[in-house]
């Protein structure tokens, strides 16, 4: 295995979960988020040779994805809300708390794909985890625009949320 | 849930930069979600399958050309036709022509001129323009064709080339007529197509202007 495979794999095991956590924020269903994740996959493999090392690789990669996030909202055709995330409530069965637990955090995925793009965006890199200068960085943005749309983006979400519930 | 909003709301405000910016819970909420983790293994080797698939495409577009190409050419001179030699040139140019216009019509197309969201919402426009300018050049080659046609039939008027639609023209005239209705649907349908995708991307670019004014 070459250093470019060996990276690659551990980037997969680091990030995987956060990928496909900020894929389901873009696309309405599972199918599509496996489609987008592949994607970003296949752009990260394809761009790994370019890391110069002016950013940490984890900046990198999650530039690529929301880029290629985006190419996919682009190409996405409009259809019901209703199928927004369709995913699995019965993904992981177990005990009720965490079946409980589970339903709130997709409600929670399902609020945030409802934000406005710009907000999404920091909000998803944000709950991965990422510092302001990170996101700003990801994003092209200064990090006292990073403060203000998070600031936005919690108070819409809080609302969506209320909505919800 | 409530419990975590309510918290969220009483949380420091984001414009503190410190590591706690009232989004924490929620934060871990959302690493909760239940997504599927993927296995390395899968991904590598569907990493690897989606590479030789797009290789493939694109080798397949330049065989297919390069065969239909040559074999119009070898079946143009292996006729019995009189002006076969004019007729094969007729296929190199027509093709000549198609590739040059898909070659120029992908120029620039491939990635984005920066690792930005508006760099991709461009690429997307710019596809876009492509794609409009592909419809047009559909046809006009098309027309163009017809055009051949019609001057090469009138032109075996005269004896120095073969008429290509034998009779009275009737069956050729359906056929074209066929063809071009289903290539009008699909013009519609593709046209609509378009439109609905600059409408997304649009509405994406002014999502992203705003946010970044805010």
């Amino acid at each position: 295995m070459d250093a470019r495979e060996q990276i690659f794999q551990q980037l997969i095991e680091d990030c995987g979960g956060g990928i496909a956590r900020l894929a389901g924020s873009y696309v309405r269903n599972q199918a599509e988020r496996e489609d987008l994740v592949q994607e970003i996959w296949l752009a990260i493999w394809r761009a790994l040779p370019g890391f110069r090392g002016d950013s940490s690789l984890r900046t990198f990669i999650y530039r690529i994805a929301h880029n290629r996030s985006v190419t996919q909202l682009t190409r996405r055709r409009d259809s019901e809300d209703s199928d927004v995330l369709e995913t699995v409530a019965d993904e992981r069965p177990g005990p009720e708390a965490q079946l409980v637990h589970s339903r709130d955090a997709e409600r929670l995925m399902h609020a945030v794909s409802l934000l406005p793009l710009g907000m999404r965006q920091v909000l998803t890199l944000r709950f991965e985890g990422l510092s302001y200068s990170e996101i700003s960085e990801v994003l092209g943005i200064s990090e006292s625009n990073v403060a203000v749309r998070l600031n936005r983006a919690r108070e819409r979400l809080n609302a969506k949320l209320s909505e919800a519930v | 849930m409530n419990q975590v909003m309510d918290k969220e709301k009483n949380g420091k405000p984001a414009g503190e930069h410190s590591g706690d910016d009232g989004l924490q819970d929620l934060a871990k909420l959302w690493q909760q979600a239940p997504v599927t983790v993927p296995v390395p293994e899968t991904i590598r080797a569907q990493v690897g399958r989606q590479e030789r698939r797009m290789r493939l495409y694109a080798w397949s577009e330049w065989i297919g050309s390069i065969v239909v190409g040559v074999g119009g050419v070898y079946l143009m001179l292996t006729s019995n036709a009189g002006d076969a030699l004019w007729r094969a040139l007729l296929v190199v140019v027509l093709l000549a022509w198609a590739m040059a216009f898909s070659i120029s019509n992908r120029r620039g197309a491939w990635e984005p001129l920066e690792e930005s969201v508006r760099g991709y919402l461009d690429l997307a426009r710019l596809r876009l323009t492509r794609k409009r300018r592909m419809l047009r050049f559909v046809w006009l080659f098309f027309v163009a064709e017809l055009a051949v046609f019609v001057v090469w039939q009138w032109l075996s008027n005269f004896g120095w080339l073969e008429p290509i639609f034998a009779g009275d023209g009737r069956f050729a005239i359906g056929w074209i007529s066929l063809f071009a209705l289903a290539m009008g649907s699909w013009s519609v349908w593709y046209w609509r197509h378009i439109k609905a995708e600059e409408q997304q991307i649009e509405k994406w670019q002014r999502e992203n202007i705003e946010a970044s004014e805010k």
